[in-house]
């Protein structure tokens, strides 16, 4: 799974991010699942892994979970005061949250198992067809390979001023919301300067070995559909169609 | 100020796969006044080393103490003995962030509380001791100015703060030898005017061997060696297998020496090299 066709595993995830809106039944749910959980044993990725990236959004599918279970009209089971929960209103909650935690770790599958770099390689190659629209697709998945290379170097960057200033005395914790907006001016402006340093850095060392853009650039690492890839893409068909019939029969 | 340093342990990312043990055990104290030289090849600890000494980093065990209290508690005293140790990163440069170099070398100042007066009052003091001319800096942008004279102004907003330990971290990296020679000539003649006890972070065992009291060695996060710069430099053997050169005037001797001229191989400097060969050949 690791060593697939990265557009592949796009194209997959897109499959699967599809299905997961098509799902109108818990079943269809349960059919997603279970496919995801064997990818997942398949892939060999910990599961702690794909629960860290649910961290960040966890506050979001609990505010769906909420606004679901308490505003859905329906019939209801129990009431507090004003609020009231339904049947449909506990239906569509958990409903939601399910979509929403297969979603996130459908994704982030994708990112677990696929290098940065053949991933956003991987989109070049899918975008190449709308070049001819005039999308610049070399251009764009260039620039998101050197975002993504430059985050670790900033986060360094981050730390090394932060830390000069706080030997300098400044304090980037305490004091209200505008004091620490104006705190942040010593870390931020240093930040500023040596990005765009290193922004002029690297460009002139892209310039130094020769490069100009798309036009006529080759790859030193072609990317070819092996036998995997036509099996993995027989699988997702299968699957595809499983939550397809699902809806007609259950919907 | 007396720091002394008791079993300090550091350990990056504990747990994790990447997990490193980057300082294991270390003590060592700096008596009040001295100039300590701390070398070692690259990711041998220093620099996590000095981060401790002024609260940035926590130890996972071990104690720094100024002058007998804890300097990572939370208390008073503790903050304000902190401030009492200036660190100097490597490259400082790149923190400087105002519009103007007086403003910029007044932030140190401005944070420990003190009135707009004293601050630029400090700040123009400091300047001076940089060897800047302050009355033409002060109020031009601190962008504008060359990479050395950039240093000095970080330098300065460090010297502001007064301190009376002054750490600093290859102040000299990336600077050419008239720079270089510059920032040593002017740590060495502040050390003179503020009587300050000075870490020198280095790769230049020349300056090292010049300049300081003491010599702290560092491997893989331990102290390996601890003396006087003399007692250092004779154990070449084992300087060698730590990636660590000796200074020139000593190779210098050593060259003499395997020649079957009768000189001390002891020497440090060019001065004392000079003086040992007048003394033989003269």
């Amino acid at each position: 799974m690791h060593r697939l066709d990265p557009r592949t595993k796009i194209m997959g995830t897109f499959v699967f991010l599809i299905s997961l809106f098509l799902v109108n039944h818990f079943a269809g749910f349960g059919l997603a699942g279970l496919f995801l959980l064997g990818l997942i044993l398949i892939s060999g990725v910990p599961f702690r892994f794909l629960f860290r990236g649910l961290k960040p959004i966890l506050f979001l599918i609990v505010f769906t979970m909420l606004i679901n279970l308490f505003m859905t009209s329906g019939t209801p089971l129990m009431s507090l005061g004003p609020l009231s929960v339904t049947e449909e209103g506990l239906y569509r909650a958990s409903f939601m949250a399910l979509r929403l935690v297969l979603l996130i770790f459908g994704s982030s599958l994708l990112t677990l198992v696929t290098k940065p770099i053949t991933l956003t390689d991987g989109m070049e190659r899918l975008m190449s067809p709308f070049n001819r629209l005039g999308l610049p697709s070399h251009e764009l998945a260039m620039m998101m390979t050197i975002a993504l290379r430059f985050i670790p170097t900033l986060l360094d960057e981050t730390d090394k001023i932060m830390k000069a200033q706080t030997a300098r005395g400044a304090d980037f914790e305490s004091g209200n919301l505008f004091r620490r907006a104006k705190g942040l001016i010593p870390l931020l402006v240093p930040l500023f300067v040596s990005a765009f340093r290193i922004a002029a850095d690297l460009a002139m060392a892209m310039e130094a070995r020769c490069y100009r853009g798309g036009q006529g650039r080759t790859r030193m690492n072609g990317m070819a559909f092996g036998k995997n890839d036509v099996f993995a893409a027989l699988i997702l068909a299968l699957y595809a169609t499983g939550i397809y019939c699902l809806r007609i029969r259950l919907g | 100020m007396r720091i002394e340093v008791k079993d300090l342990t550091h350990i990056y990312s504990e747990g994790m796969p990447f997990e490193t043990v980057a300082l294991q055990d270390v003590s060592f104290t700096v008596e009040p006044g001295t100039f300590v030289g701390l070398i070692g090849h690259t990711g041998s600890g220093k620099s996590t080393l000095i981060q401790h000494l002024n609260g940035l980093l926590k130890p996972m065990s071990g104690k720094v103490l100024a002058d007998g209290v804890d300097v990572t508690e939370k208390s008073d005293i503790s903050r304000s003995l902190r401030r009492k140790i200036g660190l100097v990163f490597q490259y400082p440069e790149y923190q400087l962030f105002e519009e103007t170099v007086l403003k910029d070398v007044c932030f140190g100042p401005k944070n420990l509380g003190l009135s707009q007066e004293i601050c630029e009052e400090r700040a123009m003091h400091a300047l001076r001791l940089v060897g800047l001319d302050a009355e033409d800096v002060r109020d031009r942008s601190p962008f504008g100015l060359s990479g050395g004279e950039k240093r000095r102004v970080a330098i300065a907003g460090v010297l502001a703060m007064d301190p009376e330990v002054l750490i600093l971290d290859e102040p000299t990296a990336g600077l050419d030898p008239k720079g270089h020679n510059d920032i040593l000539n002017m740590i060495q003649s502040i050390r003179q005017a503020r009587d300050l006890t000075i870490i020198l972070v280095s790769h230049n065992m020349d300056d090292v061997a010049r300049l300081a009291d003491r010599v702290l060695v560092m491997e893989n996060g331990t102290l390996v060696m601890e003396g006087p710069p003399r007692s250092i430099f004779i154990r070449e053997e084992q300087l060698r297998q730590l990636g660590l050169s000796l200074p020139s005037a000593t190779v210098l001797m050593q060259l003499l020496a395997g020649k079957g001229y009768p000189v001390r191989t002891d020497v440090l400097t060019a001065a004392e090299a000079e003086e040992e060969i007048i003394r033989v050949f003269g």
